[in-house]
């Protein structure tokens, strides 16, 4: 199964198919049995309720059946899936150009371009709603300021927009890393063959563009498949918000157990198919020794870069933040005391922070018989983490939902059971960042302790951990911070009274009071970014 | 060299710098149609730079390149790589990793060249190999892909960046070899840069030493080994040392005997000798004594101190008997004179 990128940093290329720093070494040894029940007690308990929701609606009869073929789902599925394709179509189209221009051409101030086009990343995609919504529209800010109402943005087209803004910079940052690693030489070669620069592009440079490209669109099919903000808040039907509906309003749950099995089964045909786009190819070789000469643009190149650069500046980030600050600003003036729920800001910073903990202790045991005892054991325990982190959290939810409510009492809508899941969720993130890690941690001295005498749970908690520690510090940030953002799971699983930033932007805007959404969104966004920016898009500068 | 024939490449005066570093300075060169010729230089004095002006992916600040007559480059215009007629083998190999042997070899050619692209593959000793992937082959055969995908669309020169830096010791000295007659039996011109002199002397007909982005001497690699332009290129290509001498008509007086002079220096000069001119006979008399050796099998290399305490190394025959604490004379064949200046 494929391994999300860009949400990690992975290690040194590997989605390029670039050889990681270190070849995995497995240890002399085999791994101890400990830590391999250790390894699958951490996995295993989350494929349980998935587990159970398919035997619940394969036990489920007729309604099954009729769910599954009524005329609604059949015109779902397709709207999903053509809806999945446009966002990511023009992610990939997004992304790919923005890294061209800011590697390859001599555009000026690509740095600060670079930070600027990535950091959407950290702005979730009902954020980003909101601004559109409450920017547009007879009732939205424009029109209040200037008294000219701009067309009102809602339905597939905002929601398309919406996705679009949320998903490119997954892209960007991954073809950023595949332009950066390709080595000129290979146009070159082609140039001297007797190929033109669009022939070279074309027939080299694309091709191998091609497992990173596939990669981010991965990860962007999988976002814009799996978001429920957004397109809740656009107010467009595609599964997750059916899923929703369907959960919220009827009785029998029995249909929204069967449309989030589907959904499941879409997803995994996405990673299946992302898997088949890898050819037989195998790119390997170490990075370039000098990066190719820069593409100078024309005047009217650099003009349209510029534009383009800059609109999606303008709508992914400035437009978010200006709104927000927007409405905050006139809220206070207005004489509104702010409505901030300091409740809303501890259930955030409590939730994320024990789903990191809890996720960092559970990749250690994954992360170290991943790298370093490598097998057909370990290969599906690390599958199986990369298939739970892929999959919708609104289908994981319902079926913890299902699962504790019939099996596990008094967890059912416990803070528990909430970080639990998220923790599940994000596991792919920590140990990604820790496998990063540990590829760089030599063996040799973890057998050179073996080798003084130290067992191997010694060895581990004074060698391995104390030299990967930053490593995994890296994922449990990652996990805080997408833990931050998640909605559909903190709203069908959180327990009474329990509220996060995420579930109050959501709440406020769905009932269009823009404004009392401001100040939770803000806080949101300010979390999210200091820390995003240290941990991923300065790194990612460096490589 | 027929007159008629206008020479594969010619670099007049070219001038490339990089920010404060100068790349080339002043470089010119001309390379024979049908010859192999080594750029030789130490690291940094800019030979890539004139590969890659000559190949056309560097523009050059100043000067011309002629391609088999016609100008590809001077002060007015540039032909772009695709247009030049130039078959590149990079250092690295650069094959393109998604593609097979067969498509490599086929990319720079018409559509349907099935034939040349075999007769290729077979010429470069790979017949059959055409379904592969590059990531399939040994570093050998990926640089006889290289090869042939450069020699395919029969460019009017190749050039070959570093090409043998890759490949382990074994495997270098037998691609040396079979590059050689690989590109004899082409018939194509070459230029390949290097850094080993004993590569470059044991390849190429000609042999251009570079230095500081200028070319400074060019010659057999008999004339280059034998008669050094200056100290530094005879210290560059082979092992030596200097000694002083004070010349007159025909003939150079040193502390180690006379020897004649085919300049016509006068005053103070410098002497070099290599190792394997200087012959130590045994005789309990002699004026030096074996001080040091070091056994290579095929040959020895002896340190000899001379009756001032001045030190001398010489090669013989692994055969010689001659062992350290042994007394010897010294017999000089011949020696490379400089001016003091130089």
């Amino acid at each position: 199964m494929s391994e999300p990128v860009g949400l990690a940093p992975a290690p040194a290329g590997s989605e390029t198919g670039q050889p990681v720093l270190a070849p995995p070494r497995p240890g002399v040894h085999g791994a101890p049995r400990w830590m391999w029940v250790l390894g699958f007690a951490v996995v295993l308990p989350a494929l349980v309720p998935i587990g159970s929701l398919v035997v619940r609606v394969f036990g489920g009869g007729d309604v099954v059946i009729d769910t599954i073929l009524a005329g609604r789902t059949m015109a779902l599925l397709v709207r999903s899936i053509v809806f999945t394709l446009l966002v990511t179509a023009a992610a990939a189209a997004i992304g790919v150009t923005a890294a061209w221009l800011l590697v390859r051409s001599d555009l000026p101030g690509k740095g600060t371009w670079t930070v600027l086009v990535s950091l959407p990343l950290v702005i979730p995609s009902y954020v980003i709603a909101l601004a559109l919504l409450s920017f547009f529209g007879g009732r939205g800010l424009f029109a209040d300021v200037t008294g000219f109402a701009l067309p009102s943005i809602s339905g597939g087209f905002g929601a398309w927009l919406t996705l679009t803004l949320s998903t490119y910079p997954y892209v960007f940052l991954v073809a950023r890393a595949a332009f950066r690693n390709l080595d000129p030489a290979h146009e070159e070669a082609a140039r001297s063959l007797g190929a033109g620069a669009w022939r070279a592009f074309r027939t080299v440079v694309l091709p191998q563009l091609r497992p990173a490209v596939a990669a981010g669109s991965l990860l962007a099919a999988l976002y814009t498949l799996s978001d429920f903000g957004g397109v809740s808040l656009m107010g467009f039907d595609v599964f997750t918000r059916v899923i929703y509906a369907q959960y919220q309003g009827r009785l029998d749950r029995t249909p929204a157990a069967v449309l989030a099995l589907v959904l499941i089964a879409l997803a995994l045909v996405i990673v299946w198919g992302e898997q088949r786009t890898r050819g037989r190819a195998a790119y390997f070789g170490t990075r370039p020794r000098r990066l190719p000469p820069l593409v100078k643009l024309s005047r009217r190149g650099r003009a349209v870069a510029y534009g383009g650069l800059g609109v999606l500046t303008f709508a992914g980030l400035a437009l978010p933040i200006g709104v927000l600050s927007a409405w905050l600003i006139r809220g206070v003036a207005g004489g509104q005391t702010i409505d901030m729920r300091w409740g809303a800001v501890a259930g955030s910073l409590t939730g994320s922070l024990v789903a990191a903990v809890l996720a960092m202790a559970a990749a250690l045991p994954v992360v170290v018989l991943a790298v370093r005892h490598p097998g057909a054991a370990s290969r599906w325990l690390r599958r199986a983490v990369y298939v739970i982190f892929s999959l919708p959290h609104i289908t994981v939810a319902l079926a913890v939902v299902f699962f504790a409510a019939n099996y596990l009492g008094g967890l059912y809508q416990s803070f528990t059971l909430l970080v639990l899941v998220y923790a599940a969720l994000f596991l792919a993130q920590a140990v990604s960042a820790g496998e990063a890690a540990l590829l760089q941690v030599d063996p040799n001295l973890e057998e050179a302790s073996r080798g003084l005498g130290r067992g191997s749970l010694a060895t581990l908690w004074n060698i391995t951990v104390p030299l990967m520690w930053k490593g995994l510090l890296v994922g449990g940030a990652l996990v805080f911070l997408t833990t931050m953002k998640e909605l559909p799971a903190t709203l069908l699983l959180r327990p009474t009274g329990f509220d996060t930033l995420a579930v109050r932007v959501w709440s406020t805007t769905n009932d269009l009071f823009y404004a009392r959404a401001a100040a939770p969104a803000l806080v949101l966004l300010l979390v999210s970014a200091v820390p995003m920016y240290l941990l991923v898009i300065r790194p990612r500068r460096a490589l | 060299m027929n007159r008629m024939v206008p020479p594969a490449i010619h670099c007049h005066r070219l001038t490339k710098s990089f920010g404060d570093a100068m790349a080339l300075d002043d470089f010119e060169l001309e390379v024979p149609t049908g010859a192999i010729l080594a750029l030789l230089g130490p690291s940094g004095c800019g030979k890539t730079t004139a590969l890659r002006v000559v190949a056309g992916f560097e523009r050059p600040d100043r000067g011309a390149v002629e391609i088999a007559g016609r100008t590809v480059v001077d002060g007015t215009m540039s032909l772009p790589p695709e247009q030049r007629r130039v078959g590149m083998v990079f250092q690295d190999y650069a094959l393109f990793p998604h593609m097979s042997v067969g498509a490599n070899v086929a990319y720079g050619l018409e559509r349907g060249s099935d034939r040349r692209v075999g007769a290729v593959l077979d010429l470069v000793g790979l017949g059959g190999l055409g379904e592969r992937m590059p990531h399939e082959l040994s570093g050998g055969e990926q640089q006889r892909v290289a090869l042939a995908r450069a020699l395919a669309p029969e460019p009017a020169v190749i050039l070959l960046d570093e090409p043998f830096s890759n490949l382990d010791a074994t495997l270098r000295d037998r691609m040396r070899r079979d590059v050689r007659s690989i590109l004899t039996e082409a018939e194509a011109t070459a230029i390949f840069v290097t850094h080993d002199q004993e590569e470059a002397l044991a390849i190429a007909d000609v042999v251009a030493v570079m230095r500081d982005g200028t070319v400074q001497q060019v010659g057999t690699p008999r004339e280059i080994y034998r008669r050094p332009a200056t100290p530094w290129i005879g210290e560059f290509v082979g092992e030596s040392e200097f000694i002083d001498g004070h010349a007159d008509v025909g003939r150079v007086v040193t502390s180690m005997g006379t020897f004649p002079q085919f300049g016509d220096l006068r005053g103070d000069v410098r002497v070099m000798i290599r190792p394997e001119w200087v012959h130590p006979t045994p005789a309990t008399d002699g004026a030096a004594v074996v001080v040091g050796r070091e056994y290579y099998g095929h040959d020895q290399l002896l340190v000899i101190e001379l009756a001032d305490g001045r030190r001398i190394t010489s090669r013989i025959g692994s055969n010689s008997f001659v062992s350290p604490g042994d007394r010897v004379d010294i017999g000089i064949d011949e020696v490379v004179v400089f001016p003091d200046s130089a």
